[in-house]
C-alpha cells in the first residue's frame, strides 16, 4: 500500500506543473499590460517601462513562469493589483469558508442521495422510485445560482432568522476557521449541494441495481439471509465502491461550483474573491485562485484514489502482488 | 451473418444501426417529449435569427416578440409589470418585454451550446481516435496533457479562459468548448480501442484499406453511440457554464440578453419581481431538463445490454 500511496503522490507533480503552467499561459495571453495596470492611467511612458522591468515582465515567458511557480512553491502568490495585499494571505483567510461550504453542501448532498438511491433502488419502478428519479434528473438540470436566488426569495426573505446573504460566525476555531451559524450556512449549502445530490442519487441507485442482480445477493437470499442484511451487508459495501468515486469527484466539483454559489449568498470564499478580482482585472489573484483551487481539487481526488484503493480489495491485492 | 440471422429471428425487420436507435428512441415517451420541447426552442431560434438578422424577418416579424426592438426597446414607464396581453411573461427594470428577451436568448444560449460542443466534440474526438489508433508513445504524451485539463474545475478553466481573453463570442465558445475537450477525447479514444481490435477492422486489414479509410469508413462509425450521448448531455453543460458565466458578468455581456445575464438582471429586484427570476430560471431547467433526458433516453436506446 506504502509503494502505490508513494506512487500517486508522485504521478500528481507533473499534474500540478502542468496545471500551473495552463493557467499562467492563458492568463499571459490577456492583451493589457499588468504594469499600466498597476500605475493607473496617469502613469508616464518612462514610469511604465520601469515598472515593468521591475516586475519582470520584459523576462522571457519560460523565466516569468519559471519565478512565479518558486516563488509559488514557497508561499508567495504576489501582490494584488488593486489593494497591494498579499494574495496568499487573501486566499488562505477565505479558503476556510469555502471548505466549510462544500462539506456542509457535501453533508446535506448525501444525506439525502444515499438513502434515497438506496430506496429507490430497492423498490425500482415504484412511484417512490420515480418520484426519486425526477427529483434527482431536477437536481442535476438546475442552474445552482437559480435555485439560490429562488431559496432567497422563497425561505430568506420570509423567514426571520435566515440571512439573505453573507457568513454569520457562531464559532471561531483556531483562529481563522469560522463556523458559520446554521441560518447562514443552510441555503447555500443546499443551493450548492442540490446537483450533486442528483448525481450521488443517480450513481447510488444505479450501482445498487447492479449489486442487487448479482449471483451472490441471491446465494445470501437463498440462503435466508433477511432483506435488511442483504441490502446493508451485501449489497450496499460493493455498490459502495463506485458512489465513493462520485462523491470524491463531486467534493472537488463543488469546491470550484462555489464560486457561483458564494456570489449568490456572498459568501466570503476564495471563489467570491476570484469574481470580484476579475471584475476589477487583478491578475494576480485570479491566476493563484485558480492555480490554488485546482491544485484543492487535484489533491482531493488523489485522496479519494487512495480512499478507493483501501475500499476496493482488488486494487489492494493488485499492488500486493508486484 | 449469423448475427444477423439471429436478429431476423427476434425482430422480423431488420434495421440500420440508425433506424433501430430511432426505433428504440419512438418507445420512449419522456424522450420525445422533451425532443419534441428542443425542437421547439430550436425553431424558435432559428425564426429570432430571421427576424433579427434578415432584412424580410425585419419586415415580417415586425411588432412579434421576435421584434428585436422588443429585446432592446426600453419603456421606463412600465416597468417590473406581471404577465399582461400586451407582455405576455410582464417585463423587466427597463420595460423590456421578458419574453422576447427569453426568446432571443434561447438563440445565443442554442447557438453558443452548439458550437462550442460541436468544437470539443471535433478536438476531442480527433485527437482521441489519433491517440486511439495510433496508441504507444503519443497516446501516453497527449493523455497526460488530458489529464492536465481534467484536473482543472471546469468552470474555473471557463473562468480563467474569459477573464484572459475577454468574452467575445468566440472566446466564450472556446472557453466553454476547452474544459470538454479531455472527455471527449477519452471516450472517443476507449471506443476507438475497442473497434480497433475487432475482427472486421483486422479484415479491411487484410483487403489493403488504407489508415485513413479504416479510420474514416470504419471506426469514426463505429464509436459514435457513445459521443452522440455525451455531446447532448455536454450541450446542457454547455447551457449552465454560459448562463453561469453570465451571471458573473463574464459571459453575454447587456444589453444583449442571454439567460444568466437576465438573471444576473432579476437579482437586483428580486425582492419586488420574484416572477421575473422564476420564469427566466424555468425556462433554462426545462431545456436543461429535456437535454438531460434525451440524453438518458440516448444512451438507453443505444446501450447494447439493453437491447432486445
Amino acid at each position: 500500500m506504502g509503494s502505490y500511496i508513494f506512487k500517486r503522490v508522485l504521478a500528481l507533480v507533473p499534474i500540478l506543473i502542468g496545471v500551473s503552467f495552463l493557467v499562467f499561459t492563458i492568463m499571459h495571453l490577456s492583451p493589457g499590460d499588468p504594469a499600466s495596470l498597476v500605475l493607473g492611467e496617469q502613469a508616464t511612458a518612462e514610469q511604465i517601462a520601469q515598472k515593468r522591468e521591475e516586475m519582470g515582465l520584459n523576462d522571457p515567458f519560460l523565466v516569468q513562469y519559471g519565478n512565479y511557480v518558486f516563488k509559488y512553491v514557497q508561499g508567495d502568490f504576489g501582490q494584488s493589483y488593486v489593494s497591494n495585499r498579499d494574495v496568499a494571505t487573501e486566499i488562505l483567510s477565505r479558503f476556510p469558508n469555502t471548505v466549510t461550504l462544500t462539506i456542509a453542501s457535501m453533508i446535506i448532498a448525501i444525506g439525502i442521495a444515499i438513502p434515497t438511491g438506496i430506496i429507490a433502488a430497492t423498490k425500482q419502478y415504484s412511484i417512490t422510485d420515480n418520484v426519486a428519479t425526477v427529483l434527482a434528473l431536477l437536481g442535476v438540470s438546475m442552474p445552482n445560482f437559480w435555485l439560490g436566488l429562488m431559496l432567497i426569495i422563497g425561505i430568506a426573505v420570509p423567514v426571520q432568522f435566515i440571512p439573505t446573504g453573507g457568513m454569520k460566525v457562531a464559532y471561531t476555531l483556531f483562529g481563522n476557521i469560522k463556523i458559520p451559524t446554521l441560518g447562514s450556512i443552510i441555503l447555500p449549502a443546499i443551493t450548492l449541494g442540490t446537483g450533486a445530490a442528483g448525481i450521488i442519487m443517480r450513481m447510488t441507485r444505479s450501482s445498487m441495481l447492479e449489486v442487487v442482480r448479482q449471483d451472490y445477493i441471491r446465494t445470501a437470499r437463498a440462503k435466508g439471509v433477511s432483506e435488511k442484511v442483504v441490502i446493508r451487508k451485501h449489497a450496499l459495501s460493493n455498490a459502495l465502491i463506485p458512489i465513493v468515486t462520485v462523491v470524491g469527484l463531486q467534493f472537488g466539483y463543488l469546491l470550484g461550483g462555489a464560486v457561483l454559489t458564494e456570489s449568490v449568498f456572498s459568501w466570503p470564499g476564495v471563489g467570491r474573491y476570484m469574481v470580484d478580482s476579475i471584475k476589477t482585472r487583478d491578475m494576480p489573484v485570479v491566476i493563484a485562485g485558480v492555480i490554488f483551487m485546482a491544485s484543492v481539487f487535484t489533491i482531493v481526488n488523489l485522496f479519494v484514489d487512495i480512499l478507493y484503493a483501501y475500499i476496493d480489495p482488488r486494487i489492494k491485492a493488485e499492488y500486493k502482488k508486484g | 451473418m449469423i448475427k444477423k440471422d439471429k436478429k431476423d429471428a427476434t425482430s422480423k425487420t431488420y434495421r440500420g444501426p440508425w433506424a433501430e436507435l430511432w426505433h428504440r428512441l419512438k418507445k420512449n415517451r419522456l424522450s420525445m417529449l422533451s425532443l419534441f420541447i428542443l425542437a421547439g426552442f430550436m425553431v424558435i431560434s432559428i425564426i429570432s435569427f430571421i427576424a433579427v438578422e434578415t432584412s424580410i424577418g425585419q419586415k415580417i416579424f415586425e411588432g412579434t416578440v421576435f421584434d428585436y426592438q422588443n429585446v432592446v426597446g426600453q419603456n421606463l414607464k412600465r416597468t417590473l409589470e406581471m404577465p399582461s396581453s400586451d407582455h405576455l411573461l410582464g417585463t423587466d427594470s427597463f420595460g423590456r418585454d421578458t419574453l422576447a428577451r427569453l426568446v432571443y436568448g434561447a438563440r445565443i444560449s442554442i447557438t453558443i451550446g452548439l458550437s462550442s460542443v460541436f468544437t470539443s466534440v471535433l478536438i476531442g474526438g480527433s485527437i482521441g481516435a489519433l491517440v486511439g489508433y495510433v496508441g504507444g508513445r503519443v497516446d501516453n504524451i497527449i493523455m497526460r496533457m488530458m489529464d492536465v485539463f481534467l484536473a482543472i474545475p471546469s468552470i474555473l478553466l471557463a473562468i480563467a479562459i474569459v477573464s484572459s481573453l475577454g468574452s467575445a463570442l468566440p472566446f466564450l465558445i472556446l472557453a466553454i468548448a476547452i474544459p470538454s475537450i479531455p472527455g471527449f477525447a477519452r471516450i472517443t479514444r476507449a471506443a476507438v480501442m475497442t473497434i480497433r481490435e475487432q475482427e472486421f477492422i483486422e479484415a479491411a486489414n487484410a483487403i489493403g484499406a488504407s489508415n485513413i479509410r479504416i479510420v474514416l469508413k470504419h471506426i469514426i462509425p463505429n464509436s459514435m453511440a457513445p459521443l452522440i450521448i455525451q455531446s447532448t448531455l455536454s450541450i446542457a453543460g454547455a447551457i449552465l457554464s454560459t448562463a453561469g458565466l453570465s451571471f458573473i458578468g463574464l459571459g453575454v455581456k447587456p444589453p444583449m440578453s442571454e439567460w444568466g445575464n437576465m438573471l444576473s438582471e432579476g437579482k437586483n429586484f428580486i425582492t419586488t419581481d420574484p416572477f421575473f427570476s422564476l420564469i427566466t430560471g424555468l425556462t433554462i431547467v426545462v431545456v436543461i431538463l429535456s437535454l438531460n433526458i434525451l440524453g438518458d433516453g440516448l444512451r438507453d436506446a443505444l446501450d447494447p445490454k439493453l437491447k432486445n
